[in-house]
């Protein structure tokens, strides 16, 4: 009896208490703790946690840029002029992409050049997509900031309505919180809600202005312009890349 | 040394059961996020102009309200709902009451739901009725609502699950509508990956990982009475009418009955799709440091020797030389007296007298000349040419056996009979919550219709409805309305929210009900 008991069961309560403890461990992960792969956005790393869908979903992104300044995606690494604000893009999860502002306000001939990713995409109601985009709001102030020479880091999440603000939002009117220098702001909207999207304006430039850098405009991921199916409804936009694909 | 194995291997054990205790408490217990049970329906007739406009009051119902009349005594008939099915008058106790589930077969997005009162449990016959369309449906049709069906995919279905799907316990069934979540619209058993894909496709997408449902946060959910989670306790109401547990988002009603108990009945949950986004917004930047050092004394002596450096190149040689070079002179001017005298040759490019083969071909289209050569092979072309043209050709085969038209049938999918037998002198309030839209952006007015309905055999008095809204739901004033003569309060609810409360003045009867309604806007 002792040596069943000594060999036997203690053995398996020693794994069990090993792989339980392990589990509970893992469990409470967070992915700022992962460290992510070279060459890849430090905050990239949100996006596809585990079990979460990444490959192959245009996830509907509306950007919105004050006083009539402009926005331009990249398309082989060439910057394509598109309509005004507000745009609406389909873009990959995980996928960093560069973009470029132009005619700012009080600020004739400047321009930046923000990255934008997207870290988690949203699940609306079918056939609706287009109408519950990830909203992502640039200031005037931050646009002032970033050609001030900051570095100005926006990082959007879905809020929790269980710990919703009793205050009205809508489009230009992003409910904004300030992280202070010591704070991650990531971790703060993690707190907040879901973080679905990163925005960085300020510091770089393209080191050559007279051909394509392929590093500056990080491949050029492949985007969707959908502001134009948004005018012209012919149901799903999913269903219309699925055409597209065919 | 047995005492020691024992002793040790029972710490082992209480650490090994302490562990898993502490492991199933750490992490996040699951919430589903969509209320299988939740309607979500928007389509009710718009019978406005009958509603009443609410009695505001300063306080609670107080306690001395009026006795509970005796059954039939009371007639409420004078506010009567229009589309109401008290139209079929059915005396308590209750006769069996049907459910209808119509299905489109080819568009499931417009699956329509009619609902009678229901009670009890979910058994009895199923019979098809694929005849046509139930057009007596649409006369005593109390309720016409509209789910969220389009989001459900569809799944097998046999004979077997849809008897085995009308086994349903009673005790589930706390309000009449429910329908047993494990059945899709066709009646049919859902699997389990197909319950979770369930889920996703109403919003609710489950996390493998351990992070539970992440798409939960797009959802506004209010209604019900609590999430089932042990932090959140039923409504309780005390002697003195004040109402316990009444969190935010819960919608309750409660009710005396005839026997002097005071019973809290919650509504279903509405999920609507109204995500929120807001930032965090962080800059960072450079500031400019002007620091200074400088030496303060320096007390170690050094000399620098001497340096000197004695390597000198000898001589260079060159043992390879060139044998000879070779120059050309460039040309210093060119004087010529030729000039261009044209291009005497209307062939074009000189050089192209090859002919033959596919090259002669092309010659002759750019030349525009016809050699005696290619003629050759532009005869065997015709030649082959015409051969293809001929009988050997393939032909086109038409088959003219297409259908003229095609004509697919919707009729009644199931009919479902409920038994409520049995249920005399039972008091029941149903109360079911209505949003106006699925889903909405911020600023959005959303038009919530509550019903109750009596399902019991006894009247119930002194009927309050209340609806605690959640953050993100702004009443807008002097939107509320009852079909019943009724009276309002609005209170804050502590979180820059109201509580709505409905008091209904007189007694609801048996097989009676009554629909009350306000607005808010979507923050």
């Amino acid at each position: 009896m002792k040596l069943v008991l000594l060999r036997i069961v203690l053995p398996v309560l020693l794994v069990l208490f090993a792989i339980n403890f392990a589990e509970c461990v893992f469990a409470q992960i967070m992915p700022h703790n992962i460290q992510p792969h070279p060459g890849v956005n430090p905050l990239a790393r949100w996006a596809g946690m585990p079990g979460e869908p990444v490959v192959g979903y245009y996830q509907p992104v509306k950007i919105t840029v004050p006083d009539g300044a402009r926005i331009a995606f990249a398309v082989n690494n060439r910057f394509v002029e598109r309509e005004e604000s507000p745009y609406l893009v389909g873009l990959l999860l995980g996928a960093n992409y560069r973009l470029r502002v132009t005619d700012i306000k009080f600020h004739p001939g400047k321009e930046l050049f923000p990255s934008v990713t997207v870290l988690q995409r949203t699940y609306p109601p079918k056939n609706s997509e287009l109408d519950y985009p990830i909203q992502i709001d640039l200031t005037h102030e931050d646009l002032e900031l970033a050609l001030s020479g900051r570095f100005v880091t926006r990082v959007i999440y879905l809020e929790n309505p269980q710990t919703a603000l009793p205050i009205r939002g809508g489009i230009g009117q992003q409910i904004t919180t300030e992280a202070k220098p010591n704070e991650d702001p990531m971790l703060i909207a993690h707190n907040l809600g879901k973080p679905v999207a990163v925005i960085q304006l300020g510091g770089r430039v393209p080191t050559n202005r007279s051909f394509a850098d392929a590093f500056f405009f990080h491949g050029s991921p492949p985007w969707m312009y959908l502001n134009k199916i948004k005018k012209e409804p012919q149901g799903s936009y999913l269903y219309q890349q699925h055409r597209s694909i065919r | 040394m047995g005492y020691k194995i024992g002793r040790v291997s029972c710490f082992v054990l209480f650490l090994a059961v302490f562990s898993m205790l502490l492991c199933g408490c750490l992490q996040q217990p699951y919430h589903s996020p969509v209320d299988p049970f939740a309607l979500d329906p928007v389509l009710l007739h718009d019978n406005r102009s009958n509603y009443l406009p609410v009695q505001n009051i300063a306080n609670n119902r107080p306690s001395n309200t009026a006795p509970i009349p005796q059954p039939n005594t009371v007639s409420n008939t004078q506010y009567q709902y229009q589309f109401t099915d008290n139209a079929v008058n059915l005396p308590p106790p209750m006769q069996a009451r049907e459910i209808r589930q119509v299905t489109h077969v080819n568009d499931i997005a417009q699956n329509d739901y009619r609902y009678n009162n229901s009670f009890g449990n979910y058994s009895g016959s199923l019979s098809y009725n694929s005849s046509a369309y139930p057009n007596n449906l649409s006369s005593d049709s109390s309720m016409l609502l509209r789910s969220q069906a389009h989001q459900v995919p569809q799944v097998r279905q046999s004979q077997e699950t849809i008897q085995a799907s009308l086994q349903y316990p009673q005790d589930s069934v706390n309000s009449g509508i429910r329908i047993d979540p494990s059945l899709n619209e066709l009646g049919a058993r859902v699997v389990a990956e197909d319950i979770n894909r369930l889920a996703e496709f109403r919003g609710g997408w489950r996390h493998s990982g351990s992070y539970g449902f992440l798409p939960q946060a797009e959802y506004l959910v209010d209604g019900g009475d609590g999430d089932g989670s042990s932090s959140n306790y039923k409504v309780l109401v005390k002697d003195d009418w004040s109402v316990m547990n009444l969190d935010v988002g819960d919608t309750v009603a409660h009710y005396d009955t005839v026997d002097g108990r005071t019973v809290v009945e919650g509504s279903n949950r509405v999920h609507i799709y109204a995500p929120r986004f807001g930032a965090v917004r962080k800059v960072e930047g450079v500031v400019k440091t002007d620091h200074s050092m400088s030496l303060g004394e320096m007390n170690q002596h050094l000399r620098t020797g001497t340096g000197k450096t004695s390597e000198r190149t000898d001589q260079t040689a060159q043992e390879f030389v060139a044998g000879y070079t070779r120059g050309r002179d460039d040309l210093h001017g060119i004087r010529s007296r030729m000039v261009g005298a044209g291009v005497g040759s209307n062939e074009g490019l000189a050089g192209y007298n090859n002919f033959e083969g596919v090259v002669s071909y092309s010659d002759t289209l750019r030349l525009m000349k016809l050699g005696s050569a290619e003629i050759v092979h532009l005869a065997e072309g015709c030649q082959n040419a015409r051969v293809w043209q001929g009988s050997e050709g393939v032909k086109i085969k038409a088959s003219y056996k297409v259908p003229m038209s095609m004509s697919v049938g919707e009729g009644v999918g199931q009919l479902f009979k409920i038994d409520d037998s049995g249920i005399a002198g039972k008091s029941q309030l149903r109360l079911i919550k209505v949003a106006s839209r699925g889903s909405a952006s911020s600023g959005d007015v959303i038009e919530f219709t509550l019903r109750f309905d009596n399902l019991g055999t006894e009247p119930l008095g002194n009927i309050t409805i209340m609806d605690n809204l959640t953050t993100r739901l702004e009443f807008i004033p002097d939107s509320a309305m009852s079909s019943v003569p009724s009276g309002f309060v609005l209170e804050p609810n502590g979180v820059s929210s109201f509580t709505l409360r409905f008091e209904i003045k007189d007694p609801l009867e048996a097989g009676k009900f009554g629909v009350v309604q306000f607005r808010c806007r979507v923050l």
